[in-house]
């Protein structure tokens, strides 16, 4: 269990690299180039209500739209790859392929697909997030014993009785797992989704930022948006928590 | 009289292609308990996976209280050597697995699970989860919940060998004492020849491969037992006889 005192030392690292950071960009001064942490909390202030009411939204939007969809797209394609070898036999190959290409160089499509809507970013951050959601859970599933489905076998059980019995929660904790890998990862693909064309979300704006030359305002919203991924994160590890309640250490 | 609880009518078993099982007959009477001698691989394990129907013989035919079942799953009740509890599922959950197969609603189930848990010395431990337990009272969750699951036949296979000596000694008290409440059918695989010398009426002893009978020793003595009856003259000879043909067949 992580308490006060594992956080603390990762506390110190992070105070140690802001002073150094803070101390470097205050003697290189050159803060669109690099700007320095306190400039960047000051800009978060600054524009805290047009980056959480105007551009949080949408791209949260994005993240929990694309969360909930490589879910149920990653969960249902596991577990059709575990009930069916065929499955798995077509469609894993593919999935890894999948992975191999660029995402960013597929985006363009997906704005001709979708167009400069929600779901261009969202199929975006599908993209990222449904491949370690499918395999993980995939593997999770593969982990049920043999010897205990042989056992409920010899109690009369079901191929049903076996699957919800046995299979689906041995596959929870791995599940668990995809799953915060994929938090992170929907974050930075509804970013990249916005960087190719958007009139709102964070990525959008930080993107703007850019042309403007703005460091701050370029970091500004990527504050928010990892404050985003660690709350959304936090989420996730509480249902854990709540859900794989056997696992809790005496 | 008494029936039959267990039957094997000429049956053969193998793997692949070499024979474990050849036209073996043997029948169990009900309300037995019948230990099982042999050597590592002689074929004790499969005998358990025949009757509980995770195997099929080639030939011959396996009745169980003188019927023949196409399916036999959800006859017997079945101890594999692993407790195998799900560690997601708290004990009471766990003992209740083979109702919740059977359809048993879920609150009867827990309520049969809840009238037993004192009867095998886990009378508060409803709640709690399998790795709160030690090695002892999981196998007796997991015998509580094989006495769950089909009729009267219970087939133990080494449910002890993973114990320490101590825990061991006490199991086999509680053991004996359960079946002499309930005279359930009880087939028990084990190692241990003073084990199946304290426990049983008749000793079962696998040989050779392939095995086309069972040799049968029954014990000589009463019921109830104390440990000392172990060690009369007769015993002690019984008990060197058999140690020594397992030294024998080990070499
Ligand atoms: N699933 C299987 N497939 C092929 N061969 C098997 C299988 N299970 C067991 N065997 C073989 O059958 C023989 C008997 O195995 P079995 O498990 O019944 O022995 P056992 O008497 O229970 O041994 P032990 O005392 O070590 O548990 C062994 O030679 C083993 O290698
Ligand atoms: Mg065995």
């Amino acid at each position: 269990m992580m308490t006060y005192k594992d956080y603390g030392y990762a506390l110190v690292v992070v105070l140690f690299l802001g002073v150094g950071w803070e101390i470097s960009a205050q003697i290189v001064n050159k803060p669109f180039i690099l700007p320095s942490p306190s400039g960047i909390a000051m800009k978060v202030w600054e524009l805290r209500s047009l980056l959480i009411l105007e551009h949080l939204p949408p791209t949260l939007t994005v993240i929990l739209i694309s969360l909930f969809l490589s879910t149920i797209f990653g969960v249902g394609l596991a577990i059709m790859m575990y009930l069916y070898k065929t499955v798995e036999k077509a469609l894993y190959p593919l999935m890894i392929t999948s992975q191999t290409i660029p995402i960013i160089a597929l985006a363009p499509i997906f704005v001709l697909w979708f167009g400069y809507s929600l779901w261009s970013k969202a199929a975006v951050a599908v993209l990222f997030t449904f491949f370690p959601i499918t395999v993980n859970t995939f593997d999770g599933l593969r982990t049920s014993r043999k010897e205990s489905r042989e056992l409920l076998l010899t109690m009369g059980a079901t191929q049903k009785d076996i699957f919800f019995k046995l299979d689906v929660p041995s596959a929870l904790p791995q599940f668990f797992s995809g799953l915060k890998v994929a938090v992170p990862l929907s974050v930075i693909g509804a970013a990249i989704g916005e960087w190719l064309g958007a009139q709102a979300g964070l990525g959008y704006f930080s993107r703007r930022m850019m042309t403007q030359f703005d460091g701050a305002g370029i970091f500004a919203p990527i504050v928010i948006l990892s404050l985003v991924g660690i709350v959304i994160f936090s989420i996730v590890v509480w249902m854990e928590k709540r859900i794989l309640i056997w696992r809790k250490e005496i | 009289m008494r029936g039959a609880a267990l039957e094997f009518q000429k049956v053969s078993f193998g793997y692949g292609e070499e024979q474990l099982l050849d036209n073996l007959s043997f029948r169990v009477q009900k309300g037995e308990f019948i230990s099982i001698l042999g050597a590592s691989g002689s074929g004790k394990t499969t005998l358990f996976r025949l009757i509980t129907g995770l195997e099929e013989p080639g030939r011959g035919g396996i009745a169980i209280h003188g019927q023949m079942h196409a399916n036999r799953f959800g006859e017997v009740g079945y101890m594999p050597q692993q407790d195998l509890l799900l560690p997601w599922r708290t004990i009471r959950e766990n003992g209740r697995i083979p109702l919740e197969i059977q359809g048993t609603a879920k609150k009867e189930a827990d309520a049969k699970v809840d009238s037993l848990l004192k009867t095998f010395g886990l009378a508060g431990c409803g709640g709690m989860y399998p790795r709160e337990l030690s090695g002892g009272m999981r196998q007796r969750v997991s015998f509580l919940r094989a006495t769950l699951s089909g009729s009267n036949v219970l087939l133990l296979d080494e449910p002890f060998s993973a114990l320490d000596a101590m825990t061991k000694l006490h199991m086999q008290e509680w053991l004996l004492q359960r079946w002499e409440e309930e005279r359930q059918t009880v087939l028990f695989i084990t190692h241990d020849v003073s084990e199946a010398l304290f426990l049983s009426d008749r000793i079962m002893v696998l040989g050779e491969k392939p095995i086309t009978q069972l040799e049968d020793v029954p014990i000589p003595i009463g019921r109830p037992r104390k440990r000392r009856d172990l060690a009369t003259k007769e015993m002690v000879c019984l008990q060197e006889q058999l140690l020594e043909r397992f030294h024998v067949d080990a070499k």
